[in-house]
């Protein structure tokens, strides 16, 4: 208030007071005041038109009003100002009410001096302005209780360790379709039914017992329907320690509950459909299985059965068949042969496809090792320069991945059967995601523009002159690397090699 | 009715060709002095139990060796193993199972059913006759089966 002058406007009709309260104010040093009077209330309002005062003092008894009805008066013409009241002597009782009617204090005119009107005057101005801000921030909260989403309670903690609801804010009336009239001042007892009542009030008492805020899910009935929220209950102490309150929110769940519930039952439906979808490849399975199974039987008698008299024909019967008639039992035999082979390749690519995988990890350098070691032994004379990096374990299924490098190495050793000097190359690469093994040869090698057949079943690029085979031991390859989530794919060129790549991924 | 009391080996084999083609094999080593040869599963449990038209034979007098096919008419060749197997009187014949079949499933059941030993007959004539008489020599002549 340094230098800043208060403006004080006086309703006073007695022109002796009037002036007792302007010397009075003079005489203060330090502080200054600008004065205005008036003698009635009616010229109070025209006055205020171009005077805007920090203080009102009151005279109660005026010519047009007396007493309380002063005070009412003053407040509908300037509801802000704050107002001290000036009485009579023996005007405690009036100045009492007075201060219950809105005013901020009362001064008996007898009894006033410099300091004490000085001190009366800046205390009402700041009272007001503290009353104002209290105001202020209890509409601001207010606004903020009655807007926001989520349904916010009070509740009492009464000394019998009941519960008593003190308010709710809007969102609890439009969330749960119960007026706050129904609910304000009674007990939770009575409003919330079992079973959820024995629920809460174990979830209050543990809020107070270990002084935090305790959080739950709860579904209960109301007038607009069944609700799921997510509550929160937390406790207010006094200082002493005691919990005097409770202050509870609850956030709507109902339609992420609702959703989640939608969730589930497609999740069932589709899971209900993978199990039915699941039953039929089991029974095309099992007709495979059966299948496969006639195969393996019924059409390996038959050539059994060719293969053994031919052989009996030749060994029994060579003295009365000419040389050509035993070349063409010869032919017979070895087609059989070939017979044979494709339908044990069948059956194995088919084993491939159908046979349950069980994964563990796979030491494949040794594995490899092992593979060279057998293939060297079946075609001791041969001379196979063979490197070989120390490759990456993999997780696979052992049987299956055994199968798909034995595959592919044998053809190494087969593709460069013409070759002076075969060179086999085993490598691998690797990134975050895979393991990409590799077999290079400096063998026959293909031409790139049918890279494509390369892994088709019973696809051939050689004849069968130039090097056996039935077609199929790549087919499984790309079978083995595709159960395993893999790629297999390979590049060459006719008479420098090729290089077969398998990928399988990392755990 | 031959005399059916010194029967070395009883061949159960519907399939004439394989038939012949496995007593052929026997013959080459000579082994089918005493060879029966049945053609059905039916007729294979009667002869080993002494049933039926096999009723005037002793059941204690059973072959030194049964080769036995899985595919048969009438009874299957699992089920002829599973009944020898389970009867005190016949469990120590050796059986031999003697298939076309490389299906793993065929191997584990007939171990399960107590077979003694199991063939895969091969395409192949010439390892067809080694495996024949591999086991023909093992089971009659090194294998003595308690009496």
């Amino acid at each position: 208030m340094n230098g800043k002058p208060i403006n004080v406007l006086l309703v006073e009709d007695n022109p002796g007071d009037v002036r007792l309260i302007q010397e009075l104010l003079r005489e203060t040093d330090g502080i200054k005041f600008d004065f205005v009077h008036v003698p009635r209330l009616m010229e109070m309002e025209s006055r205020l038109q171009g005077f805007q005062p920090d203080i009102l003092l009151l005279d109660l008894g005026l010519p047009e009003s007396q007493g309380l009805e002063t005070l009412q008066k003053a407040k509908a013409v300037a509801p802000h100002l704050p107002i001290i009241i000036l009485t009579g002597l023996f005007g405690d009782e009036l100045g009492s009410e007075a201060i219950a009617n809105g005013a901020q204090d009362y001064l008996i005119k007898g009894r006033l001096d410099g300091p004490l009107l000085v001190r009366a005057v800046q205390y009402a101005i700041e009272r007001k302005r503290a009353e104002a801000a209290v105001r202020e921030s209890e509409q601001r909260l207010s606004s903020i209780y009655d807007t926001v989403g989520d349904v916010i309670f009070h509740l009492a903690v009464e000394k019998d360790g009941r519960y008593r609801f003190v308010s709710v804010n809007q969102a609890f009336v439009s969330t749960t379709g119960i007026d706050s009239g129904q609910v304000v001042d009674r007990l939770v007892n009575e409003i919330i039914p079992e079973p959820s009542l024995t629920l809460v009030l174990r979830k209050y008492e543990e809020a107070i017992r270990e002084k935090k805020i305790v959080r739950w899910e709860e579904t209960s009935e109301y007038p607009t329907g069944r609700l799921t929220g997510e509550v929160s209950v937390a406790p207010v102490f006094d200082g002493a320690g005691n919990c005097t309150h409770l202050v509870g929110g609850v956030h709507d769940i109902t339609e992420r509950k609702r959703a989640e519930e939608e969730i589930r039952k497609l999740n069932e439906e589709l899971e209900e459909r993978v199990r039915q979808r699941t039953a039929q490849l089991e029974n095309a399975n099992k007709e495979l299985e059966a299948f496969s199974y006639s195969v393996s039987h019924d059409l390996r008698a038959p050539l059994r059965a060719i293969d053994g008299f031919s052989k009996l024909l030749i060994e029994e019967h060579s003295k009365e068949i000419s040389q050509e008639a035993l070349r063409l039992l010869n032919v017979v035999r070895d087609n059989t042969s070939n017979m044979a082979h494709l339908i044990d390749d069948l059956l194995a690519f088919a084993r491939i496809s159908r046979q349950g995988m069980i994964k563990s990890p796979i030491d494949v350098t040794k594995m490899v090792n092992s593979i060279i070691n057998e293939l060297r032994s079946a075609e001791p004379t041969r001379t196979i320069n063979v490197t070989m990096h120390s490759l990456p374990t993999v997780q696979g299924d052992i049987s299956m991945i055994r199968q798909m490098l034995v595959n592919l190495l044998s053809n190494a050793f087969k593709f460069t059967r013409h070759q002076a000097h075969p060179i086999i190359d085993i490598g691998y690469t690797s990134t975050a995601e895979e393991h990409v093994y590799s077999v290079s040869d400096n063998g026959a090698g293909f031409d790139m523009q049918y890279k494509e057949k390369l892994f088709g079943f019973f696809q051939r690029l050689h004849t069968t002159d130039e090097f056996e085979g039935t077609g199929v031991g790549l087919a499984i390859v790309q079978r083995v690397i595709h159960r395993h989530g893999g790629r297999a794919w390979a590049e060459g060129e006719v008479g420098k090699g090729a290089t077969f790549f398998v990928s399988l991924p990392r755990e | 009715m031959p005399d059916h009391s010194e029967v070395e080996i009883l061949l159960v084999e519907d399939n004439p060709s394989d038939a012949e083609l496995t007593i052929r094999a026997l013959k080459k080593h000579h082994l089918a002095n005493n060879l029966v040869h049945l053609k059905d599963g039916a007729e294979a449990i009667d002869f080993i139990f002494a049933k039926g038209k096999y009723s005037e034979r002793n059941i204690q007098n059973g072959p030194k060796v049964v080769l036995l096919d899985l595919k048969l008419p009438k009874i299957e060749g699992l089920e002829v193993l599973r009944r020898i197997k389970s009867d005190e009187r016949t469990k120590v014949v050796p059986v031999v199972v003697l298939t076309s079949s490389k299906e793993e499933q065929d191997v584990v059941r007939s171990y399960q059913f107590g077979a003694n030993s199991y063939i895969m007959k091969p395409v192949d004539f010439d390892k067809f006759l080694n495996a024949v008489s591999e086991l023909g020599l093992y089971w009659l002549l090194l294998n003595q089966p308690p009496r």
